[in-house]
């Protein structure tokens, strides 16, 4: 009964998916960006009202990017481990993962089948680097998922738009 | 009341943990390829598809919903593969899974394990072990040659509805011999 107390304090403690952006988007090594969903550039009123339902559900995306450092080049399987403890720790709902060689990927989402909150999905490219990206949305449902795929169809979003946010990264 | 919670966590964690422990290394191996579906997914496949018109994607949610896990592991090592072999027979020992058929082709090897479900139809949990595959087809990942496969699906699954899971899911053809069998 005591172990399973002290096991318990020992999770709690730890780093969360919401602080670990936190803190890496101040670390030099890291490039971090918050993407809202009026990047994706679509015109509202040329949707039907599912599209329109379904769009409206997506809030905004947090990428955290993780390139192999030339100096510390172990740093990389350091930050993978931390990431993948924190996923595996947390409120966090294991969609998928795959693990090939060096290369790993995994989803998963915070909230309820019917009501997702968040989807998070990891993918580190063998020794290049890894990404982090959380999709954040309110009552995101999985019906919503091809009118979705449709409204991005007609998105206007393009390069121009991703060139304006590089003074944000400092590039 | 705190012995009964105790004890039924401790039951629970048993539980959970035999029955696939002895495969949950190969996700975390080396010279081991996984890809390890939870039933979350399959239950928000089954919900992506809004209208279902036709037999496969009819199929596909009913066999979905009833999935509660799908590991598929390869390994390109021979080693790995002979430790795979040796960990697919020793927990066949524990379990109550049984043969339900092989096909062999001199060094290549097919073999499927159920444990009976409900009724003819299904089955609790379907395990496919193929090995030897460098000697018959070559199939590489990354220029090194597949050597084994160790597939094992979990849930209440209906063995008539497979050939949809195989393709909307892109499973090796293989698993669809176990239809077959069930229609003779």
């Amino acid at each position: 009964m005591v172990f399973l107390v002290l096991s318990m304090v020992a999770c709690n403690s730890g780093p969360t998916l919401q602080s670990y952006f936190v803190e890496k988007s101040e670390d030099p090594n890291f490039i971090s960006l918050t993407l809202p969903s009026s990047i994706l550039n679509i015109a509202v009123d040329s949707l039907n009202a599912d599209q329109q339902e379904a769009l409206a559900t997506l809030k905004k995306l947090n990428v955290l990017i993780y390139r192999k450092s030339v100096n510390e080049p172990a740093q990389l399987d350091v930050e993978s481990d931390v990431v993948i403890k924190i996923l595996s720790n947390s409120d966090y709902t294991e969609l998928m993962k795959l693990n090939a060689e060096d290369y790993k990927g995994a989803v998963s989402y915070l909230g309820t089948e019917d009501a997702i909150k968040e989807v998070v999905i990891y993918a580190k490219g063998g020794q290049e680097g890894f990404v982090l990206v959380r999709v954040i949305g309110d009552g995101m449902n999985p019906k919503y998922l091809k009118p979705f795929l449709e409204a991005l169809q007609t998105s206007k979003a393009s390069a121009e738009d991703f060139k304006n946010l590089l003074p944000d990264l400092g590039i | 009341m705190k012995k009964i919670v105790l004890t039924a966590l401790l039951l629970a964690t048993v539980s959970v943990g035999f029955s696939q422990s002895v495969f949950d290394k190969y996700e975390n191996e080396k010279s081991v390829s996984a890809m390890v579906i939870s039933k979350s997914m399959f239950s928000l496949l089954a919900k992506f598809e809004v209208v279902a018109e036709d037999k496969e994607t009819k199929d596909f949610i009913d066999i979905a919903k009833s999935i509660t896990s799908l590991k598929v592991f390869t390994t390109t090592d021979k080693q790995v593969a002979a430790a795979m072999s040796n960990d697919v027979a020793s927990y066949l020992k524990s379990s109550r899974l049984s043969e339900l058929m092989r096909f062999t082709d001199e060094n290549t090897q097919i073999k499927f394990y159920v444990q009976e479900g409900k009724d003819d139809d299904h089955v609790k949990e379907l395990l496919m072990f193929v090995s030897g595959i460098s000697e018959l087809e070559k199939f590489d990942i990354n220029g090194k040659q597949i050597e084994t496969v160790l597939l094992s699906l979990s849930g209440d699954i209906d063995l008539n509805k497979i050939n949809a899971l195989i393709t909307k899911m892109n499973l090796p053809q293989e698993l669809n011999k176990v239809n077959q069998k069930q229609q003779s």
